[in-house]
């Protein structure tokens, strides 16, 4: 609007310029007209009294040249020189005028000198030609009667020839002002012309001018006027139905001075507040226990935005009001506008304790990944361990221990002939030998079960330390820990080490030196564990027999990026874009559920999960990416710089593995 | 009874004596500052026949006169526009002091039995013609594109002459008239202009068929681009005849006449005068003897004597 009001005063003031240019142009045309007309006119006043000075020379010096013969006549030589010069001056005064108004000049006009235009009117300056040939002619013949003798004045013809030249010259100037005097009459036709002329444009100028005031000012002032209104009236039904509490107050006390009509049920008035709210509401009601602080705080900033208040109700609940306001100080008002974000609140209530209840979720999703890994894990170590106690059953089954009743009993019947038994019998002579063998037996056999016994007890500890480690991950869900990213890599490496040896998969590590950084440790872990897995699986399924499984830890400005490169079957293109899909698998055993989990997790940590292949056959890459939040810890820390110290050993460790 | 006092001693008459000295000096100093155009007397008058220059070249006299004004100390005034007859009669009179003249009026006023001029100075033009001696021609002019080529041809012609007292006008075509026999009538028709500027004017107008103009006018208006001109063409020359002098009336006191002599004598030696008589086509002013217009006095006396004073 304001910029529309703007345009149009532009416009306005545009054409106003315009009009007022061209009337200043007519003037100043007119005004140069008049002025040019009154300087030719003055210019031709001038040409025709120097004209008419020159009639007055010719006469002038005829007479001179006249006097100057009598006196060469009388040899009165002093009047024949007088009039001889007499009559060069007034030669001389002729030519420069007869120059001046044919070539333009200075001449003489009385006592002042002035200065002629160049005459172009073609009949003027032709009349003014044949005077200064006729003048020519006059001064020629008056030379040539000067230059006679005394004898030969009497009867010269050319005495006669001058005085008839002259009355031709004398009536040709005549002739010639005539036709000037009629120039300057119709110069002067033309002034009266032109000042009428100019009367009458500074009348169009002025209609023109009248019609345009009514026509671009009054009328659109009018419409502008009725369109105000309708846009107030607007503006006012969009005020009071803006989806926002719009008010106006007087700061220092917090007194409404306007408000729409969701203002007036936030403050639960009654009427219109157009004219001011009821004094008892105030602005501050809004805000109980940070009136202060809002008030403050936008006299200070100028501005205050999302100012959030709780507001109690009569019902014993509260209303969240978010109230943002802009400072005038020179008025000491203030204006703003309050959002009842009451249901916004509770909607994200509900929508954190969804999102809590995802997260468990997916942490129980994961954690699932984690726990079918463990009991993966624990299914091996514990067939190792049926294979042990089968075999420690199997000797004990086969054991040669029954024999040792039976000779017990012989040695008992035979009491005190026990050694003629020995001795003699013959029986009796092959049993120390038989007791030599079954003692090694029994050797032998205890030696063997001890050794299964050693590999149950370690089995049984693998087992042990799978499920605490299980514990360990399951009961920290959410937390961010200052963790070793090396050692969580190892951690998951350590879960599936049995498939991993079982497999044959050998594992490369590349890991750069990264400091510890603050992490949620399980989904990491989670992530990892299912990246390992899946890596096992793709190297077994291939087939081959050098099957390598690489981790690399690298950081990038300020992500940390872990990938798990195999050189297993490697996935096809159409597939790039489903295995991260809930439910999508390759395997006959899988559930789907893994890549989809680990990708979660990523996501909730702010990080990413891409997958990278080059087709069947050629292996593939799954790179984890978080964000990367060094731990900092104050370096009087002694802990701290045991955390550091055992992070740089390991790394140098790892360092030194790959 | 005596009309002088008598004085009672010879130191009174002494003290009157040196009285009326001092009381008479200023007087008899004040005629001759009157006679010598100084401030408060009557200028020197200079009158400038046609002879030397037309009416458009006279401006560069009215230089030569004003460096004269300047150099002598006089006050120079120059006069033209006269005949040569009415100059002589002036000059007779003393009503002008010097003049401008022909050789012709010259030696006429020259050869009276009271003489009423005296030379002062005369010309010596810059044109190779004129060889550096203070000698001028008479040159026969026609129209550009006239048919006549030499004086045979303007038999039955009209000629037109500045004045009778012309020398290179009238004297010395008279003269070739006489010498070539052609006394009974030549001409069909004789004209008399008043100047040779004129006369230049008739013939490349065509108002005259041929006339012997003054060499000195001719060469100074085609040289200046002057008049008329450049439209006729010379197809004779007769001379070198005297050049036309500076002559001074012999009313003109010695002490004035020394002065302009002087002034006009060291022009060329000075720049200013110098740059002068560049503009006059002329190389200086010299002092010539009155033998140098007998060549003049000759040919007016064959004329006399062949009793042919009218050219016709």
């Amino acid at each position: 609007m304001r910029s529309s009001i703007r345009t149009l005063k532009r416009s306005l003031m545009l054409k106003l310029l315009v009009l007022l240019v061209i009337l200043a142009g007519l003037l100043f045309y007119s005004n140069r007209t008049a002025i040019s007309v009154i300087l030719d006119g003055r210019q031709a006043t001038e040409i025709i009294n120097a004209t008419g000075r020159q009639r007055m020379l010719v006469q002038q010096f005829v007479r001179q040249a006249n006097l100057a013969l009598v006196g060469l006549s009388l040899s009165d030589w002093d009047t024949l020189l007088e009039q001889r010069k007499l009559s060069a001056e007034t030669s001389a005064q002729f030519d420069e005028s007869m120059h001046a108004l044919l070539e333009g000049g200075q001449t003489r006009l009385g006592a002042s000198t002035v200065t002629l235009p160049r005459i172009e009117a073609t009949d003027i300056r032709a009349g003014l030609m044949e005077i200064s040939a006729l003048w020519d002619e006059v001064k020629r013949i008056s030379v040539k009667v000067l230059r006679s003798d005394q004898n030969q004045l009497r009867d010269h013809p050319d005495l006669a020839r001058l005085q008839s030249t002259a009355i031709r010259l004398v009536a040709k100037v005549d002739d010639t002002l005539q036709l000037m005097q009629l120039r300057e009459l119709q110069r002067s036709s033309q002034l009266i012309f032109y000042q009428n002329s100019l009367l009458l444009g500074g009348l169009l100028v002025f209609a023109l001018l009248a019609a345009f005031v009514y026509r671009s000012i009054v009328n659109p002032l009018a419409e502008t006027i009725e369109k105000l209104d309708q846009s107030e009236i607007q503006l006012r039904n969009l005020y009071d139905a803006a989806p926002v509490g719009l008010w106006q107050a007087n700061l220092a006390d917090g007194q409404l001075l306007k408000t729409n009509s969701l203002m007036a049920r936030h403050l639960q008035c009654t009427g219109d507040c157009d004219e001011g709210c009821d004094s008892e509401k105030s602005l501050y009601s809004l805000l109980p226990g940070n009136a202060v602080v809002f008030k403050s705080a936008l006299e200070r900033e100028g501005e205050v935005t999302d100012f959030e208040t709780c507001v109690p109700e009569a019902d014993g609940s509260k209303r969240t009001l978010l109230i943002s306001a802009r400072h005038y100080p020179d008025k000491g008002l203030g204006e703003g506008a309050v959002i009842d974000i009451t249901a916004r609140k509770r909607t994200e209530a509900e929508l954190a304790a969804v999102h809590k209840q995802l997260i468990q979720t997916s942490h129980q999703a994961g954690m699932a990944e984690v726990a079918a890994s463990v009991l993966h894990n624990v299914g091996n170590v514990l067939n190792s361990l049926n294979t042990s106690s089968t075999l420690i059953a199997t000797q004990i089954q086969k054991s040669k221990v029954a024999s040792l009743p039976r000779i017990a009993r012989v040695i008992k019947d035979k009491g005190n002939d026990v050694g003629e038994y020995l001795n003699h019998d013959p029986k009796g002579k092959q049993l120390p030998d038989f007791l030599c063998q079954l003692a090694d037996h029994l050797v032998k056999d205890q030696a063997t079960q001890l050794k299964e016994m050693e590999l149950l007890q370690e089995n049984i500890e693998h087992i042990k330390e799978i499920v605490a480690m299980q514990q360990s991950y399951a009961k920290i869900s959410g937390v961010v820990e200052t963790v070793v990213i090396a050692d969580l890599i190892e951690d998951s490496l350590r879960l599936n080490l049995g498939a991993l040896q079982r497999h044959g998969v050998e594992v490369r590590r590349e890991f750069e030196e990264v400091p510890p950084v603050d992490v949620e440790k399980h989904k990491i872990l989670q992530v990892l564990v299912n990246l390992v897995r899946n890596a096992k699986y793709a190297c077994d399924e291939s087939g081959r027999s050098d099957k390598i499984m690489t981790i690399r830890l690298a950081k990038a400005e300020n992500r940390l990026r872990i990938s798990i490169l195999d050189n297993g079957v490697g996935i096809p293109q159409e597939n790039m874009t489903l295995i991260f899909s809930h439910g999508f698998t390759t395997r006959k055993d899988g559930h789907g559920f893994g890549l989809h989990s680990a990708v979660l997790a990523a996501t909730e940590m702010g990080g990413s999960l891409t997958a990278q292949s080059d087709g069947p056959g050629k292996g593939a890459c799954f790179t984890l990416e978080v964000p990367f939040t060094p731990h900092r810890i104050p370096s009087s820390d002694p802990a701290s710089k045991a955390c550091m110290e055992l992070v740089e050993t390991r790394n140098h460790n790892h360092i030194a593995a790959i | 009874m005596s009309p002088f006092p008598k004085f009672k001693s010879v130191r009174a008459a002494v003290v009157v004596l040196v009285l009326a000295c001092l009381f008479l000096c200023p007087l008899i100093h004040a005629q001759d500052a009157k006679d010598s155009g100084e401030e408060g007397s009557r200028p020197v008058r200079i009158a400038l026949s046609a002879a030397f220059v037309s009416e458009s070249g006279m401006p560069v006299f009215q230089k030569i006169n004003d460096y004269l004004s300047k150099k002598s100390g006089l006050r120079c005034e120059l006069i033209t526009g006269l005949s040569y007859g009415t100059i002589n009669k002036m000059l007779g009179d003393g009503a002008i002091d010097s003049a401008y003249v022909c050789g012709l009026p010259y030696v006429i006023e020259r050869d009276k039995a009271q003489p009423t001029v005296d030379l002062l100075v005369a010309p010596i033009m810059k044109g190779e013609r004129y060889k550096g001696q203070p000698k001028y021609f008479s040159d026969l002019i026609v129209k550009k594109d006239s048919p006549v080529q030499g004086l045979a041809d303007l038999r039955g012609k009209t000629y037109v002459y500045n004045e009778e007292l012309s020398n290179s006008g009238y004297n010395m075509p008279r003269h070739k008239l006489v010498e070539s026999g052609e006394t009974k009538g030549f001409f069909g028709r004789v004209l008399r202009s008043g100047s040779h500027e004129e006369s230049i004017r008739m013939v490349a107008e065509g108002q005259a068929d041929a006339s012997y103009v003054d060499s000195l006018v001719l060469d100074y208006d085609r040289a200046k681009g002057l008049g008329y001109a450049a439209r006729v063409r010379v197809i004779e020359s007769r001379g070198p005849a005297g050049i036309c002098p500076v002559v001074v009336s012999v009313k003109v006191p010695d002490s004035v006449r020394k002065k302009l002599q002087d002034a006009f004598v060291g022009m060329d030696k000075d720049p200013e005068g110098r740059k002068i008589l560049d503009e006059a086509l002329v190389e200086r002013f010299e002092v010539v003897r009155d033998d140098n217009y007998d060549d003049i006095r000759k040919m007016k006396k064959a004329a006399e004597e062949a009793r042919f004073s009218v050219i016709k």
